[in-house]
């Protein structure tokens, strides 16, 4: 691709960037005013669905991971035949699938959480604090690694970086950016979230549960993550 | 103290106390730590430098060879789940040993050992196990408090017996702070530790555990035997009990040793033995979810072609690709291994269109994508939280405090040891591994401790807070499954005797570290 091509293109995905940044203020306006609550739920529902659609394609990298290193592993034990860029197509699918795959788990509400106080809290104080946390917590982690990602990804770009090994896959700029990918997605998602819980807030309006979705702030919603 | 220095130990309870709000752990880690950053920033004590290099450090953790295995192992263990190896455990062990005094007991325990080794799940293990065991063993007279110690502790085992994913987070961050101690801190030995070392540490202190338990049973059936009553039934036929039980014993048996026996011989890394075990687990569910006679028939086949070509290989036929000048004998073993190997590829795939049939495939890939992203957000984060902590100056902190222990290394270490168990009250293992052990571990390597015997003793100090009331883990899992009956004061009475032999296993382990380190310097001298 012509270096002019992919210039206009990672100005346009700055703009992009630039002219969604409002749109995170939606959960505070939605909040304090009770305005825009119907445009919200359209974007609420377009949020999940894509979310959801990710999570459901991005599960099937680990039976793939399994069944790609179990074949490494017989064809060098027992064959002697080894390619590094076999090995490292699982690395990828490994961290490709950890990337996309922590927004969708954000929608299933299985990112864990401290839950010893939590679970006597009230529906309510619960939607507060998912409020809260968007705007203290997570607005600024993403912020921050989206923000400082820009160099590191662009400098992978500038030379289509790829493996450091001879014979492997010539990609890892592409990992780069998935990196800030995944902050962009789960970013992406809490805001879905922190909407959802100021329409229910503010409206008293339950929302209904997308499929392979779990919100704690919802009563009867609350579906316990798998501990290790 | 510095003002940055203070603004660190800040920082920490800031982020213990807003953990405690119940917002994702992960989020909470990074959020807090870059409030404080920024609060570092206005007040000039902190240099915006060490944002700088973020995403540089987040990247590694996403390709490091040796953190496959986690998602390897949650899927092994997922499916394993599925498969309700559990339920059939529990019921034939049961029948088998139901006729002896304490041998139910003794039964959960021994189920609980096979389940840690081969799922790993603590949560899992220990509402499993509840869910079935507990109202039989209550059925059958048992003492509440005793059958629901039994289970919430033989439920921790999981953390502690590899292969444990626990043991896989615990042993990558060991390793990398035994270099850090190597490379800062001016530890002259070298040398890399693995998580098989682990492993191989942890395998024989998690056995002690495993006897004691069963033991302490055996003695409370002895002394008091209204306690732990015997089960007569006139119509179980102990040679048909004992066949069915050694039936659904040896699948998960023959996992484990393979998937350890991979791991420990060096035949595979953590990583490879686990999708071995991954691959075990679906064949093994799909055997066991099939209706189909000839979906079980493939099903044995193909392991034991599979097994057949292991055998091949260990018993020293060369059958690699590149040699030249076959001879005769040579190119037929080659053929048959094709077939072997072509047997076994037919019988996983079969086994993945089966389980995906049944739909549990799904249900096993999306629950592994959930814990693993869970698992790597909350790495990524503590990222975050270790770099900020350390642009205040909190690492020189923490080894300057360590230093000035009273006791010298040895008072540091039970330092470390009393926080780590406090915090395992309120945090899970992966965010304490995370958070803590970066920050501690160099300077008590650096001081002379074995890093092997380091990460076994936390994993058992860990296990141990997992169990202790009132805010262990495990009897929260258990409480949630537990019938009205048996109250929390009777859960908490039950778990007090094995706390018990916990700290005296803890003790066992400090007085002779040997326990520890004997077997890996065994296999990897």
């Amino acid at each position: 691709m012509p270096e002019a091509m992919l210039d206009i293109l990672g100005q346009s995905l700055h703009f992009i960037g630039w002219a969604f940044l409002p749109a995170l203020l939606l959960p505070a306006i939605i909040l304090f005013t009770g305005r825009l609550i119907a445009f919200s739920e359209t974007l609420i529902s377009l949020i999940d669905t894509i979310s959801i659609f990710i999570g459901e394609v991005v599960k099937w990298f680990l039976p793939l991971m399994v069944l790609s290193i179990v074949l490494a592993v017989f064809a060098l034990s027992i064959y002697g035949v080894s390619s590094i860029w076999w090995d490292e197509s699982a690395i990828y699918l490994h961290a490709l699938g950890i990337c996309l795959g922590v927004a969708p788990t954000y929608l299933a509400g299985q990112h864990v959480k401290v839950d010893i106080f939590y679970d006597r809290m009230k529906a309510d104080t619960k939607a507060l604090i998912e409020i809260c946390g968007f705007y203290a917590l997570m607005v600024p982690v993403c912020l921050a690694v989206i923000w400082r990602s820009q160099s590191f990804v662009a400098f992978a770009w500038q030379s289509f970086e790829g493996s450091t090994n001879s014979g492997g896959i010539q990609g890892v700029f592409i990992l780069k950016t998935a990196l800030s990918a995944m902050f962009i997605l789960v970013l992406i998602q809490g805001l879905s979230v922190a909407m959802r819980a100021a329409i229910q807030l503010r409206s008293k309006k339950v929302l209904e549960t997308p499929n392979h979705a779990s919100f704690p702030f919802i009563e009867g919603n609350i579906h316990k993550s798998d501990p290790l | 103290m510095s003002l940055p220095e203070i603004l660190a130990i800040t920082m920490f309870i800031c982020a213990c106390g807003a953990l405690m709000k119940g917002y994702s752990v992960a989020f909470t880690l990074g959020g807090v730590s870059l409030i404080f950053a920024a609060i570092g920033v206005l007040t000039n004590q902190f240099d915006t430098v060490f944002l700088l290099s973020l995403p540089g450090r987040i990247f590694p953790i996403l390709t490091r060879e040796i953190l496959l295995a986690v998602p390897l192992f949650v899927f092994m263990g997922v499916m394993l789940e599925k498969s309700r190896i559990a339920e059939d455990l529990l019921e034939s062990m049961g029948e088998l040993l139901g006729p002896l005094r304490g041998g139910m007991g003794v039964s959960v325990i021994v189920v609980g050992a096979l389940l840690a080794a081969s799922t790993g799940i603590v949560g899992a293990t220990v509402v499993t196990m509840g869910l079935i065991s507990l109202p039989t063993l209550l059925r059958r007279g048992y003492d509440p408090a005793i059958a629901s110690g039994a289970i919430a502790a033989s439920g921790t085992l999981g953390q502690i017996i590899p292969p444990s994913i626990v043991l896989v987070i615990l042993g990558d961050q060991i390793s990398n702070a035994y270099q850090e101690a190597q490379r800062s801190y001016g530890l002259e030995q070298t040398g890399v530790i693995s998580v098989g070392d682990l492993f191989a540490g942890a395998l024989l202190p998690g056995l002690i555990l495993v006897a004691c338990y069963a033991i302490y049973i055996v003695f409370v059936a002895i002394t008091s035997p209204s306690r732990a009553p015997a089960y007569r039934s006139d119509n179980v036929d102990l040679k048909q009990a004992f066949a069915k039980s050694l039936k659904s014993m040896l699948p998960p048996i023959l996992l484990i040793v393979a998937v350890l026996g991979s791991i420990l011989s060096g035949y595979a890394t953590p990583t490879r033995g686990a999708a071995l075990g991954a691959l075990g687990a679906v064949l093994l569910a799909a055997y066991k979810t099939t209706d189909s006679t000839f979906i079980k028939r493939a099903v044995i086949t193909g392991t034991l072609s599979l097994a057949g070509l292991i055998v091949m290989d260990l018993s020293g036929v060369d059958l690699r690709l590149n040699i030249e000048g076959r001879s005769g004998l040579q190119t037929i073993l080659l053929f048959v291994s094709f077939v072997l190997a072509g047997l076994g590829a037919m019988a996983a795939l079969l086994s993945f269109a089966s389980l995906q049939k049944q739909k549990d495939l799904a249900a096993v890939s999306r629950s592994t994508m959930h814990i693993t992203s869970m698992v790597f957000l909350i790495l990524i984060c503590a990222t975050i939280f270790s770099l900020i902590f350390r642009g205040f100056g909190g690492e020189e902190m923490v080894a300057h405090w360590l230093g000035a222990a009273p006791g010298g290394v040895w008072g540091a270490f039970a330092l470390v040891m009393i926080v780590m168990f406090i915090l395992g009250f309120f945090l899970d293992f992966i965010e304490i591994t995370f958070v803590v052990v970066p920050l501690v571990a160099p300077p008590l390597l650096a001081a002379g401790i074995d890093p092997i015997w380091l990460g076994v003793v936390m994993a058992l100090n860990l296990q141990t807070s997992f169990l202790t009331p009132p805010f262990g883990f495990a009897l929260f899992y258990l409480r949630g499954v537990a019938p009205p009956e048996v109250t929390t004061p009777k859960i908490y009475r039950g778990v007090l005797p094995f706390i018990g032999i916990q700290l005296f296993v803890i003790g066992l382990v400090i007085l002779m570290p040997k326990i520890a380190t004997a077997l890996p310097q065994q296999f990897y001298g």
